[in-house]
């Protein structure tokens, strides 16, 4: 096997693919030709090598084969038959997601980047990158998981009859909603629908979907109504899961723009498809519905679906993906109640849990809220106890450049004893932040 | 005299009243909660 000559390994990759001779001939080459190469007879040229690669892979390609041969795989024996190698780390990668096992060894990722740089097989290439994006994407390593998307997305423009290219679109496009990479995501989400030939309607309404979301994060919230208008035309109804976070996002997205009416219509239709058993997504329901009743300023309401939130909550999980925004929002709703202790309480479980599971915007918020009500309560020792108890993250806090500048005015208006200055020009950063 | 009195409580009155709204935080009242990104296409069994 190792000491083929070219004519032995056409065969070989001809029959490995199951293909006749008149298959790979195609009308630019005849079949004896073929049958002359195949025996050595006649040398293989890289211009014939090409035509037929080209015909294998159009072959291939109406078969929904994933694989794609290059004319080197034809002229270099040792390269088709590395391609075993790549099959095995395709299947090792796979057995990993399989197994659940997303911890990668350095040194087997560095085997696997320097044989895929050696050899440049696209088609494998594309397919290991995706399988590692897949491995970090479960590990939650977000940065692995853009890094190898973004890879395996840029060789699959060298795969031209690449097939659910989508897929791995829509993955790239999770991270970077994930990431706050909005406008990335955004600009995906438009080259998948305006460019991927065999994507789905209801793949189509998934991305217009996304992009929805994306727009809401920016604040843009007409042209997020507007994605939805398209995901609700290429999405059926009964496609619950998808149409109920287009309708949740509508709902929210009409909140903004103050449409309450809208908006509780349309959550009105969302709670008619929640699964009774999906009790963590009713809450999110009822929490933005709450919020319209703040809005509007109806405190009956605001008791009636806070109470609901509280009698459920419970029975949600900790560390679900939505929890602590749910107490978050809890002791928000504490505050407009004017029942200031529970506002402390859920404050401080939400600071607490957000710190746990690393959900770093909750942590902000709820710290600086935190912050506010001992100010304003003068209650200096409760500030004392958060500083010392949450000193390691306040401190690795992420500073600007600007953000820096300021503190260090600061902290030489302290160093010459001028604290009324100091705390003249807090006030006035702090005002502004406000504003 | 009364005139001065008046107008230093009036001062004093602004200036809690300005430390306060610094502190004074967010009014209360719940958040938005949006949907989570979608990451693929599953079968709906429901």
């Amino acid at each position: 096997m190792k000491n083929l000559n070219l004519g032995q390994n056409l065969k070989k990759i001809r029959k490995d693919l199951n293909l006749k001779q008149q298959d790979i001939a195609g009308e630019d080459v005849t079949r004896n030709l073929i049958s002359l190469m195949e025996n050595n007879k006649t040398p293989i040229y890289h211009n014939v090598a090409n035509i037929i690669s080209k015909n294998i892979n159009a072959i291939l390609a109406k078969r929904g084969e994933d694989i794609y041969i290059q004319a080197e795989d034809i002229l270099n024996p040792e390269r088709y038959e590395s391609r075993r190698i790549a099959n095995k780390y395709v299947e090792k990668l796979k057995k990993h997601l399989e197994e659940k096992n997303y911890e990668l060894k350095i040194e087997e990722l560095n085997e696997i980047e320097n044989f895929l740089n050696r050899w440049g097989f696209i088609d494998k290439k594309v397919k290991i990158y995706e399988l590692l994006g897949d491995i970090f994407y479960n590990a939650s390593d977000l940065n692995r998981e853009y890094y190898y998307y973004i890879k395996a997305l840029e060789v699959s423009y060298e795969y031209p009859n690449m097939k659910e290219r989508y897929k791995l679109i829509l993955k790239l496009v999770y991270n970077c909603i994930i990431t706050r990479k909005y406008h990335e995501a955004i600009r995906l989400c438009d080259f998948a629908i305006t460019t991927q030939e065999d994507l789905t309607e209801k793949y189509k309404g998934i991305f217009h979907y996304n992009s929805a979301l994306s727009y809401y994060y920016l604040g843009d919230f007409y042209k997020a109504l507007d994605h939805i208008i398209y995901a609700k035309f290429y999405i059926a109804f009964d496609d619950y899961r998808e149409m109920r976070r287009i309708l949740m996002l509508e709902g929210v997205c009409n909140s903004e723009i103050k449409n309450f009416d809208g908006a509780l219509r349309v959550f009105n239709k969302l709670l008619a498809i929640i699964n009774e058993n999906d009790i963590e997504e009713m809450c999110m329901s009822y929490t933005n519905i709450l919020r319209i009743f703040v809005d509007k300023n109806e405190k009956e309401k605001v008791i009636e679906y806070h109470n609901k939130i509280l009698e459920y909550l419970p029975k949600i999980d900790e560390h679900s993906d939505y929890f602590v925004q749910l107490l978050l929002s809890i002791a928000k709703t504490y505050k407009y109640l004017g029942n200031l202790n529970s506002y402390e309480e859920y404050l401080v479980r939400t600071l607490t849990l957000s710190c746990e599971i690393k959900e770093e915007n909750s942590f902000t918020h709820s710290m600086s809220l935190l912050l506010d009500f001992y100010m304003e309560n003068e209650d200096y020792e409760k500030i004392e106890n958060l500083l010392n108890k949450y000193e390691n993250n306040i401190i690795n806090f992420h500073i600007d450049e600007k953000f820096g500048i300021t503190l260090k005015f600061i902290y030489s208006l302290i160093n010459q004893d001028k604290n009324w200055e100091a705390k003249y020009l807090i006030k006035r950063l702090l005002k502004k932040e406000e504003i | 005299m009364k005139k001065k009195i008046l107008a230093l409580l009036t001062i004093i009155l602004i200036l809690v009243s300005i430390s306060t709204a610094v502190f004074a935080g967010d009014p209360g009242g719940g958040i938005s909660i949006p949907p989570p990104p979608i990451r693929d296409s599953i079968v709906d069994t429901e």
